[in-house]
């Protein structure tokens, strides 16, 4: 079963995002992962996010897949051209990775190689409609292709409480391209979420909602004020704040958050940037 | 494999590498055939990549398909496809799928492939990919940033003895050596005399080296690769040779010609070992090893 059919057929699914090692030490990354083996539906893997040089996305599917995960890998345009990404993803389908998720990718200046040569010879929407095309059996040049891969593409899109419309037309743009899923941008208010389900309801694609791991008020702040579409509520921030144990505090914060997003959408995915550690205590709460 | 590729060319053996090419698709039955037949019977399984920038299924996860079958591969990495981002991340994920051997080139033009409309990254040369994996076997990447676990690699590259200039070549080749490049394969070669002055100069370098052996299935063939590929020269002996043979017999006569030319640089120790591109003709690169007193 793929995501999107997972998503459809459970009443609410939940996937744990997870960035691979700067090297090939996998030891800390997998211990974490162990932890929630059995307890998220499916496990999302970044690629090279913040254009900051890692292990692939694709390497890291396929050894968390032959460990007995269900992952969903991530293509970005960023670093590849149509050649290397169409291959690539003939790649996952020969491996058994079927779930991707399709991003544009993050600006080559705020990574770790700011002199690198940013590729996007596609955008993140043509991408989507290469896949699509790959999966009728043809290359995105038309030629025919020997075997055609299982894919099941999703698209990422920016749920900003400013531009709600902008982000419903971004959903309808995505699916007539081939998305079988969307995974929005972290949400922080359940009136957001509930009003964007409005507007993509006849879609009826199902939707991935991020949750956010918080760690400290100053994290809160700094999104608030540099990350578009995120707006993250002052009741939060000052929990955060009072706090003596904030990683505790921001279990509660996205378990409360959790439990009623849940009850709008189809799935949840955890977000928990660096704080991977804290994914079951997350679990525990929500009794997974 | 028994050993390791590195441990093969360490052995001091005459070593054998067969080319494999992904198809274009994921349709793998006929590789996988041809991964079955050849896998026990060689040192190494070398995957292409993208060749002749016709998009294809990746190399990376053909080498690691090889290595689920009990096979050796080395994996090809070109530079026109990718940006330093995904090549030393490809890098690192070839690792922890099992594969160490690496073959880096700086892969063809656009131009002469199937989306001839894609960007050309070369983001870097293949000289500065050697240098990337140096790094990465150190523990640190590109930009000088450390590495949670080093890399393990054994690393190769290509030159073309025959290339014209040759100096341009030579200084490249030199680079790459000084790059840590361990082993080279050659482009084709067929002038076995020419090889050996080539060889002569090579030799003061410790690389190990692997004569390229592309399969001659007809005259027309070995005229066109003079015509068209720069490097590749196929004497006039060898063509009036294609061309004697009797219809339907072209194929036979290229294998006799590939194992004649393999049997006279093993036992003339001349160099390494052999890549056998074979080029969709997979399935007789045993009967090639058996020309060759290699089976």
């Amino acid at each position: 079963m793929n995501l999107s059919e997972l998503l459809n057929s459970k009443p609410f699914s939940i996937t744990v995002e997870v960035i691979p090692p700067k090297g090939n030490d996998l030891s800390i990354f997998l211990g974490d992962l162990e932890r929630v083996k059995g307890r998220a539906d499916a496990i999302l893997v970044r690629e090279l996010p913040s254009a900051v040089m890692r292990l692939g996305a694709l390497s890291t599917g396929v050894f968390l897949k032959e460990r007995g995960f269900a992952p969903i890998v991530e293509f970005t345009c960023r670093d590849r051209n149509r050649l290397a990404l169409q291959a690539d993803l003939l790649g996952a389908s020969v491996l058994g990775i079927e779930n991707i998720l399709v991003t544009l990718g993050e600006d080559i200046k705020s990574g770790d190689h700011p002199e690198a040569r940013a590729v996007f010879d596609l955008n993140d929407n043509e991408l989507l409609e290469t896949i699509e095309k790959m999966r009728q059996g043809s290359d995105l040049a038309g030629n025919s292709l020997q075997g055609s891969p299982s894919l099941a593409a999703g698209a990422s899109v920016v749920v900003d409480e400013r531009e709600i419309e902008r982000a419903i037309a971004e959903v309808e743009k995505k699916m007539s391209l081939g998305a079988r899923f969307i995974m929005t941008s972290p949400i922080f208010k359940p009136a957001l979420l509930d009003r964007f389900m409005g507007g993509v309801k006849k879609c009826k694609l199902p939707i991935l909602t991020s949750v956010l791991l918080l760690k400290s008020a100053g994290m809160a702040n700094y999104l608030n004020k540099n990350i578009p579409g995120i707006s993250i509520p002052e009741e939060m921030i000052k929990r955060l704040l009072k706090s003596s144990d904030r990683g505790r505090t921001s279990v509660e914060l996205a378990s409360e958050l959790i439990a009623e997003l849940k009850e709008l959408c189809q799935g949840i995915n955890v977000v928990p940037i660096g704080w991977e550690s804290k994914v079951p205590a997350l679990l525990d709460l929500l009794k997974m | 494999m028994a050993c390791s590729f590195k441990e093969a060319v360490d052995s001091g053996k005459f070593v054998v590498t067969a080319e494999i090419g992904p198809p274009k698709g994921t349709a793998i039955e006929e590789m996988v055939h041809h991964i079955d037949l050849l896998k026990d019977k060689v040192d190494g399984l070398n995957v292409t990549d993208n060749q002749s920038s016709v998009m294809r299924l990746n190399s990376l996860s053909v080498c690691h398909l090889i290595k689920e079958r009990g096979g050796e591969p080395i994996l090809q990495m070109t530079c026109r496809d990718r940006n330093r981002l995904a090549l030393q991340s490809d890098l690192l994920s070839a690792n922890i799928l099992g594969i160490r051997n690496l073959l880096c080139l700086t892969g063809d033009y656009i131009t002469v492939g199937d989306h001839v409309e894609a960007k050309p990254v070369f983001d870097l040369d293949s000289v500065q990919l050697l240098q990337a994996v140096q790094l990465l076997t150190q523990g640190k990447d590109l930009a000088g940033n450390e590495l949670h676990g080093a890399a393990q690699f054994y690393v190769g590259a290509i030159v073309t003895p025959e290339a014209h200039p040759l100096e341009p070549q030579l200084l490249k080749f030199e680079k790459k050596v000084k790059a840590g490049a361990s082993f080279f394969q050659t482009q084709a070669i067929y002038d076995l005399e020419k090889f050996k002055e080539f060889m002569n100069y090579a030799r003061q370098f410790k690389v190990k080296m692997l004569a390229g052996i592309v399969l001659l299935v007809s005259a027309g063939m070995a005229r066109y690769m003079n015509a068209n590929v720069p490097g590749i020269f196929v004497p006039d002996n060898l063509i009036e040779e294609m061309s004697s043979a009797p219809k339907g017999k072209a194929l036979t006569k290229g294998i006799e010609i590939a194992g004649r030319m393999i049997r006279q640089l093993k036992e003339e120790a001349i160099c390494d070992g052999v890549h056998i591109m074979a080029i969709g003709k997979e399935t007789v690169v045993p009967d090639i090893l058996a020309a060759a007193g290699l089976a």
